[in-house]
């Protein structure tokens, strides 16, 4: 589908805090929790966020993963973060990548989901696996803006702590965001905003350890193995080549999926951009790679005030409570190191915009193919998208 | 109709906005005209696929060659959008450079036709809440950095002290670390005499500046009620015009989205108004590569001397996190005058003035 409506130059400040992609981040830990994900709930995100309009106009339907239901929360330590573009930068000022470098966490939940094309050829060329992420927090705010305005990821800015926890090689991580505590709908009106713990993570220390709390009988004791070790070995050294195909354990190369929006200044209720975009973080130089015992972590969120909606979609169907907080068991938990980097963005889809007189009014556009479509379409009939 | 698709990360704060007795400090900076007019060529002024029907041109010196400094403490501020104060309460603190121009209406065939709109323009925006920015940024278009805003006050209007720092890096090189570092700090001292009557005669005696703070107080300190009646007049109103646009993600060069937004502020129940002699009032900009732009372009500022090794990279130290980096060269601004007050505030958008690459019909 081509551009339905004209190009308008972006002006650029040379002092710019935005840093647009792509970006290198060498060196960064990873710890990652994976837990049950609630189908419904997930389904019901993709058709608000996703699905928008007609499936015959827009020509695909996400659903979730069902090969792989589970949610994957991550704490990433990037000790370096670097500008990567190798276009050229007009700005009339000093490249991005030569300004400097900068130290962040991020924590974010990603959840698989597959967008089905839409009729008998495009259900094998247009269908796709990406990675949707309803909850992503980073601690630098330039990250927080780029992503948001540039990427259609919600980030949101959090104060993110990362450590041990009391026993050595375990790993303590909390998020806190800005935040009411109290339900808006009973007191007609919010208390004064406060930055509240959103989420505590608690580990033990790495497998193997005498420390256990229970016998193991998951995926870690699976891989504990000799054999289950090698294939692990395996896995990041073939990391380069094994693409998304990891057991989902490894996200080798995640193509994140995001609904890009703005909101109308006067008409705050309507939208004057909507767009599916789509990059891609790609993890390579994996090694380190360690197990936590599952049954030592415990995933402790705020699942009420204002925090409810979002924890209600990123937990599992059945927590357990303590008090007002929930608790999420992970099925896995693990880490690893990795150099990571975030590149190819893409349109995937720029939905029709119907707007108030004096708005933005224009059609659909985007490119569904699916990536290992592309080298074909371009052999048997070139194609641009333009 | 296409609506917009709220999310745990797009609850934002909607406008109207109202912020209960909010404390501010408006710093006087005289400001060479030609800095403005060279901001309003690039930002609103500029081509995309059409032109704006609008055509921005900063007022001459001879009537106004100053810009304000805005310090605002918002300790009870929250979004009316339903009708009343109170959704979504929260505190910040922003601090604005704001300066007047003259909006004219444009012909197709480039002429400027009418009298003048006397709008407002915010180049640089600061603020210490993360919610409020990204509001600010993703509805009207106001391009907020986030920042650290110390502000130490005594009982009284002054002495002050207001410490403004960001995450930046003093010198651009591969090897500079990104970290929190000063930006501007302000001082306000007590005076040795008080501000009289006689001093302010004597500093609004400059035609531009009385004439700059006619415009400004209009806004703000003008009476809200009838002497005599005590009922509410209708307030005055600052009208901001600002350009909203977000990157288009196939190509980063250009614009998703690109408009001119027309927002206003109200001010009233203005109280505890007070000027401040510039004489004691002192505002130290910090020259970090990172604001080097603003200063030089938005401020009109001269690059200071840098001391012997400065720069140098060899065994750098950086200051515990949350501790701001003031280990850098300033450049001490002028500050003609300063008025301080306490007002209820509201801001609202009012619409969107033009948006570029409509397709003809929309």
């Amino acid at each position: 589908m081509k551009r339905t409506h004209p190009r308008v130059p972006y002006i650029q400040a040379a002092g710019s805090l935005d840093v647009p992609p792509p970006y290198h981040f060498p060196g960064v830990t990873v710890n990652a929790f994976v837990w049950e994900a609630p189908m419904g709930p997930i389904q019901s995100y993709c058709d608000v966020f996703f699905n928008i309009g007609e499936a015959k106009d827009r020509g695909f339907t996400y659903k979730p993963a069902a090969f792989w239901p589970y949610a994957t929360l991550l704490f990433l330590d990037y000790p370096v973060m670097i500008s990567s573009s190798d276009a050229a930068q007009d700005i009339g000022e000093v490249p991005y990548g030569d300004r400097g470098i900068v130290t962040q966490t991020e924590v974010f939940v990603a959840i698989p989901v597959v967008r089905y094309g839409v009729g008998g050829t495009n259900l094998i060329t247009s269908t796709e696996l990406e990675w949707m992420l309803p909850f992503i927090t980073v601690g630098n705010p330039m990250s927080a803006v780029c992503g948001r305005e540039m990427l259609g990821l919600g980030k949101l800015l959090a104060t993110i702590e990362t450590g041990e926890s009391y026993y050595p090689h375990s790993f303590l991580g909390t998020v806190d965001l800005p935040g009411w505590k109290e339900d808006p709908e009973k007191l007609k009106r919010h208390n004064i905003q406060e930055m509240l713990r959103f989420m505590t993570v608690k580990t033990g220390p790495v497998l193997p350890t005498f420390r256990t709390s229970g016998k193991l009988r998951t995926l870690a004791s699976l891989l504990q193995s000799k054999e289950a070790g090698w294939a692990i070995d395996g896995l990041a050294a073939l990391s380069g080549f094994v693409g998304s195909a990891s057991l989902g354990l490894i996200p080798t190369s995640m193509r994140t999926i995001g609904l890009k929006q703005y909101r109308d200044a006067k008409h705050v209720e309507h939208a004057l951009y909507q767009a599916l975009i789509s990059c891609r973080a790609h993890y390579s130089n994996i090694n380190s790679f360690e197990f936590y015992d599952e049954q030592d972590v415990e995933i402790v969120t705020c699942g009420h005030g204002s925090f409810k909606e979002i924890v209600d979609l990123i937990t599992d169907q059945d927590p357990e409570r303590k008090g007002e907080d929930l608790i999420t068991k992970p099925v896995a938990a693990y880490r690893f190191m990795a150099d990571i980097d975030f590149d190819s963005m893409e349109v995937v889809y720029d939905f029709p915009i119907e707007g108030p007189p004096g708005t933005p009014n224009h059609g659909a556009s985007g490119n569904l193919d699916a990536h290992w479509f592309r080298p074909l379409k371009g052999f048997f009939g070139p194609e641009r998208y333009s | 109709m296409t609506f917009f698709m709220p999310s745990f990360a797009t609850q934002q704060l909607l406008p109207p906005w109202y912020s209960k007795a909010a404390r501010n400090w408006a710093f006087i900076i005289p400001i060479d005209p030609q800095c403005i007019q060279n901001y309003l060529d690039v930002w609103l002024n500029s081509k995309g696929p059409d032109q704006a029907p609008y055509y921005w041109k900063a007022m001459p010196a001879a009537e106004h060659g100053y810009g304000v400094l805005m310090v605002c403490d918002h300790t009870d501020f929250s979004s009316i959008q339903d009708g009343e104060p109170g959704w979504e309460r929260l505190k910040h603190r922003e601090v604005l450079w704001i300066f007047p121009a003259y909006r004219y209406e444009r012909t197709a065939d480039n002429l400027l036709v009418g009298q003048p709109t006397i709008t407002w323009i915010q180049p640089f925006a600061l603020d210490d809440n993360s919610f409020v920015m990204f509001s600010s940024r993703e509805i009207w278009g106001c391009e907020k950095d986030m920042a650290t805003i110390q502000l130490e006050q005594g009982k009284a209007a002054d002495p002050l002290d207001i410490n403004i720092a960001l995450q930046g890096c003093k010198v651009f090189n591969p090897r500079s670390i990104s970290h929190l570092i000063g930006v501007m700090k302000i001082s306000m001292k007590h005076p040795e005499k008080p501000f009289d009557h006689q001093d302010w005669e004597r500093d609004v005696s400059d035609p531009n500046l009385a004439g700059m703070l006619g415009h400004f107080l209009a806004g703000i300190a003008g009476p809200t009620r009838n002497p005599k009646t005590h009922q509410p007049l209708k307030p005055n109103k600052i009208e901001i015009n600002t350009l909203k646009q977000f990157r288009d993600a196939f190509d980063l060069r250009y614009a998703a989205y690109r408009g001119i937004v027309a927002s206003s502020v109200t001010h009233d129940e203005v109280s505890t108004a007070q000027f401040h002699s510039g004489e004691d009032i002192t505002i130290d900009f910090m020259w970090s590569d990172t604001c080097a732009e603003r200063w030089t372009q938005l401020f009109g500022l001269a690059k200071p001397t840098f001391p012997p090794g400065y720069g140098d990279l060899e065994g750098q130290k950086l200051p515990p996190a949350n501790v701001i980096d003031w280990d850098m060269p300033s450049v001490r601004g002028k500050v003609t005058l300063a008025v301080s007050f306490t007002a209820d505030t509201t801001f609202e958008v009012l619409d969107t003035l033009f948006t570029y690459g409509l397709p003809s019909g929309s």
